[in-house]
């Protein structure tokens, strides 16, 4: 699956426990792979795969105490769905996927570690059983940023999971794992 | 992750094919040509038939397996559809009598492990064409409500274009050998999805 993230991010401006600040935009580039999406007992299997991702996430920082403050992610993706049966391969057509969640955001520069819990909306351009057209997900993540150097560049790491059902099946989880570089502002 | 059970089919649909197994290759573009000399006379749109018969059967397949699509030139097509006593637009000379029903024949043949061609019979580029349907307009004209009988008509013989090569024993199924109904059941959902992902046979594409 060809996965482009777009995350609008903020960052706090200062980044060691002051109070409320402004939130900061920034972008990363790297890329993500899941798990399937779902196993069809009849051999079918609907996948996304390693794709290149760009993502620029927004967090808004509210006033905090200490190194523990609130974050809210949005982010935004859009890429390919791969289906295979028995060596046969073929396209499922494009999948969006919007994220919301909230969170929270341990600073221990140059790290940061941020947990959140949200929700993720799938819409795929071609009727593809469990997304169907449009489906709403329960997601939890977390992420792993690291100031690079002395600019604001960062590397993320994030591991996302999804929970997923299909009329007539069982539900299940689906693992997203995104990597980058990027830069805030 | 997220799983779904194997399905069964609810008939046999290879009963008419001799147990060989047929279908088109997994997400596959499918185009369809519908000819429609002589449907003034019967007073029916062929083709908005055909395009309301694909709309019943899209449902039925939950991975994007099929993509049906109408065409206007016979050159362009894998399967033509038209009336039988129209002109023929296909060879179908070495083929077998075909999938008949009470009103329809779809015919396809065999070679190896995919289809043979049906060529065209206009001069020039045999065309691709794989699958033949005939529709015996006779059995829909004057009838008062012609238009759901030829719904039903081409609905069922469009199971058989996309790969139930058998008839359910219901009525109440769109595959039974006079269909009375124009939309496929679940029972006829189950049995296209199922033989959607069987290896072996051959492929029509």
């Amino acid at each position: 699956m060809a996965l482009a993230t777009l995350a609008l991010a903020a960052h706090s401006a200062d980044l060691r426990g002051q109070d409320a600040a402004p939130a900061v935009t920034g972008w990363a580039i790297g890329v993500a792979v899941s798990t399937p999406l779902l196993a069809d007992g009849n051999g079918t299997r609907v996948r996304s795969g390693v794709a290149p991702m760009l993502a620029a996430r927004m967090e808004l920082p509210w006033p905090h105490t200490g190194r523990l403050r609130p974050v809210a992610v949005a982010r935004g993706a859009v890429g390919a769905l791969q289906l295979g049966d028995r060596g046969e391969r073929w396209s499922g057509g494009t999948l969006w996927q919007g994220d919301l969640l909230v969170g929270a955001a341990w600073e221990g520069a140059p790290l940061f570690l941020i947990g959140a819990l949200g929700g993720s909306m799938l819409h795929a351009s071609r009727r593809v059983t469990p997304l169907e057209r449009t489906r709403v997900a329960p997601a939890a993540e977390a992420a792993l940023r690291v100031r690079i150097g002395s600019q604001p560049w960062v590397a993320e790491l994030t591991v996302q999971g999804l929970r997923l059902s299909a009329p007539g099946g069982s539900p299940g989880g689906v693992a997203r794992f995104m990597a980058g570089v990027g830069r805030a502002f | 992750m997220p799983t779904v059970p194997a399905e069964s089919p609810a008939y046999d649909p290879t009963r008419l094919t001799g147990g060989v197994v047929y279908r088109w290759a997994l997400g596959v573009a499918v185009a369809i040509h519908v000819d429609t000399t002589g449907q003034d006379a019967l007073g029916v749109d062929l083709r908005e038939a055909a395009a309301r018969g694909l709309e019943a059967w899209r449902p039925t397949w939950r991975y994007a397996e099929l993509r049906p699509r109408l065409v206007a030139s016979a050159a362009d097509a894998d399967v033509v559809i038209q009336l039988a006593d129209a002109p023929p637009l296909v060879q179908l000379a070495g083929c077998a009598s075909g999938i008949a029903g009470a009103a329809g024949r779809t015919v396809l043949c065999a070679a190896g492990d995919t289809a043979r061609t049906l060529p065209l019979l206009a001069p020039g580029d045999p065309g691709r064409v794989k699958v033949a349907v005939e529709l015996d307009g006779h059995a829909v004209s004057g009838a008062s409500h012609a238009v759901t009988l030829l719904d039903a008509l081409v609905a069922h013989e469009l199971g058989h274009v996309l790969g139930i090569g058998g008839h359910s024993p219901l009525p109440t199924d769109l595959m039974y050998a006079a269909p009375a109904v124009a939309r496929p059941s679940q029972r006829d959902a189950a049995t296209l999805r199922y033989v959607l992902h069987q290896p072996g046979g051959f492929r029509l594409r």
